[in-house]
């Protein structure tokens, strides 16, 4: 029997397997389609954020003290306009996926998806203007090796522009439903969680380019 | 652990010695970068731990 609607799949809870096809099993914050509980997925993600959270950091704490060096080789860079509109875009993104989560919980479907297929969609746009903020750098004559700064600008967003990837990756599974081990809630929670994580990340970061010049 | 390396001060002064010596000759402006550095790094450390430890004391009697 296929599942029609998210509603269906929160109000039959528990886990197990259904056997009907669907991509996603059931159960709201429960167990998955083997019976591992939500939880489980929650704390891999929690562990895989702190494992990229120091990863970061130890590039953050190297931009420090490269920085801070007596050297006179650092030069303040200019960072393209484009980035406070990405920034924008990232930040809109977390509220959009926020609320597709709420649309979820509520048992609508159709605006999870729609609001799903935004945040999608900023993320996207997100990319392609660090990919043009790029541009504006090459084009000032600011490369990768023209400055410590340039570098760790390239650095920082090559690293994050890569989870964002990722995070699009997650996105697109979730949406498309392409998977069958977890159920909507877990998957959509553990999305979330890696999604609102960068989006705070790059604040960071972006707080820092800002802070440097 | 504290008592060890308090017992121990000979281990606290180990580490590469080019870096030593690189440190050493950076003067007082680069002896602030490293501080600065290190204590970034031990942000996030000393959180996860925090946070690690918290959840178990939180959940100490889950199981029972």
């Amino acid at each position: 029997m296929p599942v029609d609607t998210v509603a269906e799949l929160l109000q039959r809870g528990g886990g197990g397997h259904s056997g009907n096809g669907a991509p996603f099993g059931s159960g709201r914050g429960g167990n998955d389609n083997s019976g591992t509980p939500q939880r489980v997925y929650v704390t891999g993600m929690i562990l895989a954020l702190g494992g990229i959270l120091m990863f970061f950091m130890a590039l953050i704490s190297a931009w420090v003290v490269r920085r801070g060096f007596p050297s006179s080789d650092w030069q303040p860079i200019e960072l393209p306009r484009i980035l406070w509109l990405n920034t924008l875009i990232l930040a809109a993104s977390s509220f959009t996926l926020a609320r597709s989560r709420r649309c979820l919980v509520a048992g609508r479907e159709a605006d999870h998806r729609h609001w799903w297929g935004v945040t999608a969609a900023l993320g996207a746009f997100f990319l392609v203007g660090q990919i043009l903020a790029w541009r504006q750098m090459l084009a000032a004559g600011l490369f990768l090796t023209t400055n410590p700064a340039s570098s760790f600008f390239y650095l920082f967003t090559a690293a994050h522009g890569l989870h964002v990837l990722g995070g699009m990756a997650a996105l697109l599974v979730v949406g498309l439903r392409s998977t069958r081990r977890l159920t909507l809630e877990t998957a959509t929670r553990v999305a979330a969680l890696y999604w609102h994580f960068l989006g705070g990340l790059w604040l960071v970061i972006f707080a820092i380019l800002v802070v440097e010049r | 652990m504290l008592a060890i390396g308090f017992a121990a001060p000979a281990a606290v002064a180990q580490g590469c010695a080019m870096c030593y010596q690189n440190a050493a000759a950076s003067g007082s402006q680069g002896s602030a970068a490293l501080r600065h550095g290190i204590l970034v790094l031990l942000i996030p450390a000393i959180s996860i731990f925090l946070g690690v430890f918290g959840v178990t004391y939180h959940r100490r009697n889950a199981t029972r």
